[in-house]
């Protein structure tokens, strides 16, 4: 990973024009460009306008559409060269940079489902994609990067086709009638790229099911997703399908100036238009290994912050104090592996968890250190914790009525 | 048609310049000088970072440039300790506004300390930026690369360039 990096960079100031010309041929004095262009940037941009090209990916896979963003983001020069990526994916979860995967999606309902959760390389919150929903990534050199410009061509954009009247808040969303239909993340280093959701007719209700999982006890540095209501662009215009919307903002772009003014329609003549992308090896040199490392489980899922997961269980009541007795189960999660896990009961519990139980618990306990992390582990527990699960809580209950009983006659 | 051939043309060929490139990097030598222990004054580099220097090694921070176009900053992804860095290799992140901006670094060597502080309430590198916001301590390989890095003068001059 480091290698591809580094030799990524290494021809991160070559201009797509350069390399243009100099294909089949590779003249040798192209390598010794500077490594970084430091301010040399900023009087590049200067004089003529840059050119802008629409890219349409090919592929519907999460992850090629993530290491193809990736590998343009590493290996492109945007400074003469305006490049806007339109691509959609199957059904599938995408999480922030810093998010914790276990505390934004129901793990366990995307593995059931066989849906695939990605980490991407910006920052920001956990998004829902299918086939009905757009994902536009605008790439600029570093000093050229402006979200709210690239959110006014999407919303001009389905003004002109639609006649929908969509509004970016100050957190830069795109909102219709106070709903959300676009969520917005970026990323900065040497280039720089802003990518957003556009819901236009996605599946809402997988949505809603799968970005609601129980976090109860988990605790986190991670990067929380903040919450909002959304809706499909569709609710506005009937006729809206997620094909026009791509060719409606792509031609948006193309006829819009890099300051964000509209450049009429004779504008896009001066553009190098729309290219069908199909993102290979054979053509991204080095996209495979991307693809390897955004499929990895130490990217998706040991790239979470370290969190912790703090359970109760009621498990009695003390019989002289009246308190309730719990149990504590504790794990703390760091790289995706459990790096501890403990057991803590308070005197009495035998009185009602029996001594099998018991040792099972703590065997069971013993066994998660160094483990990678998974919701599963918590219901092995409280099946483990409940195996007679029927006769052992109708006796805590009995016993639970009669001490509350006691206490109300006695008080 | 013509369009998709050209892109791939254009993709193919950057392949062969990474190899040319890559040989490039391995001729490079590399020295080792003896430095003093005496607190150096503060240096920057165009990336928008400090460095401050005491013997060998180099506390590394954001300036408050940087600090205040990033905005709120909610993540501080660290590099780990004991990791080995080039110079202006990526070495962690940090996260504000649903951005997530690369952090390089500044010089060459082997990360001794990151500040813990951080990793926990990150809205440090907002409020304190050079003193209690600090990132990550570095041990210096290349020592040499230090005089190439800005003195606070210069760097004014470079975020005044910048902004006209």
């Amino acid at each position: 990973m480091q290698s591809i990096l580094r030799k990524s960079a290494s021809c991160g100031n070559l201009s797509l024009f350069q390399n243009f010309r100099a294909a089949g041929a590779v003249p040798r004095g192209v390598t010794a460009i500077r490594f970084y262009p430091a301010i040399a940037s900023k009087s590049s941009t200067e004089g003529a306008e840059p050119e802008k090209s629409v890219f349409i990916s090919q592929s519907s896979d999460i992850f090629t559409n993530l290491a193809l963003e990736d590998w343009l983001y590493k290996n492109f020069d945007f400074n003469k060269h305006r490049v806007l990526l339109l691509w959609r994916n199957d059904p599938c979860v995408v999480i922030g940079r810093h998010q914790n995967p276990w505390q934004e999606v129901d793990v366990g309902l995307a593995d059931k489902n066989d849906m695939k959760i990605a980490r991407r390389n910006s920052g920001g919150g956990t998004v829902y994609h299918d086939r009905g929903n757009l994902n536009c990534t605008f790439f600029t050199p570093r000093n050229a990067y402006d979200r709210k410009t690239n959110l006014d061509v999407i919303c001009r954009a389905l003004k002109r086709q639609f006649g929908v009247q969509a509004d970016v808040t100050p957190r830069l969303d795109v909102t219709l009638d106070g709903y959300k239909v676009s969520g917005t993340a970026s990323k900065l280093g040497k280039n720089a790229y802003h990518h957003c959701t556009v819901l236009v007719d996605a599946d809402l209700k997988k949505l809603s099911k799968l970005l609601n999982p129980d976090t109860e006890g988990m605790d986190s540095r991670a990067t929380k997703s903040v919450k909002a209501p959304v809706q499909n662009i569709k609710n506005a215009n009937v006729t809206v399908s997620p094909e026009k919307v791509l060719s409606s903002i792509g031609y948006e772009f193309l006829r819009t100036t890099t300051d964000g003014n509209d450049g009429g329609a004779q504008m896009i003549e001066k553009q190098r238009g729309f290219h069908m992308i199909n993102p290979t090896n054979d053509w991204f040199p080095g996209l495979d290994n991307l693809k390897a490392e955004m499929k990895s489980w130490s990217w998706n899922f040991g790239k979470t912050p370290e969190f912790s997961l703090k359970k109760e269980y009621l498990i009695g009541q003390d019989m002289d104090t009246l308190e309730s007795l719990n149990i504590h189960f504790n794990l703390q999660v760091e790289n995706g592996f459990i790096r501890s896990a403990s057991l803590q009961s308070p005197s009495g519990t035998r009185n009602f968890v029996d001594d099998t139980t018991l040792s099972d618990l703590s065997g069971f306990i013993n066994a998660l250190k160094d483990r990678p992390f998974h919701p599963g582990i918590v219901s092995t527990f409280e099946g483990l914790l409940f195996k007679n699960s029927n006769k052992a809580s109708v006796s805590v209950h009995e016993t639970l009525e009669q001490q509350a009983r006691n206490y109300v006659r006695n008080s | 048609m013509v369009w998709i051939t050209r892109i791939f043309s254009l993709a193919r060929s950057s392949s062969i310049s990474f190899k040319a490139a890559d040989g490039l990097c391995k001729g490079q030598q590399i020295f080792r000088f003896s430095t003093s222990t005496m607190l150096e004054a503060r240096k920057y580099t165009d990336k928008h970072e400090w460095v401050d220097m005491n013997g060998n090694v180099g506390t590394v921070g954001i300036s408050n440039y940087a600090q205040d176009s990033l905005g709120d900053i909610v993540y501080a992804q660290l590099p780990d300790v004991g990791s080995d860095f080039a110079i202006m290799d990526e070495c962690g992140a940090l996260e504000s506004v649903k951005a997530a901006s690369e952090l390089y670094c500044p010089l060459s060597g082997k990360v001794v300390e990151k500040n813990a502080d951080v990793e926990s309430t990150p809205a440090l590198i907002n409020s304190s930026c050079y003193d209690k916001g600090w990132l990550f301590k570095l041990e210096l390989s290349k020592p040499e690369e230090l005089k190439d890095l800005m003195d606070e003068d210069a760097y004014d001059k470079f975020l005044k360039a910048q902004q006209d």
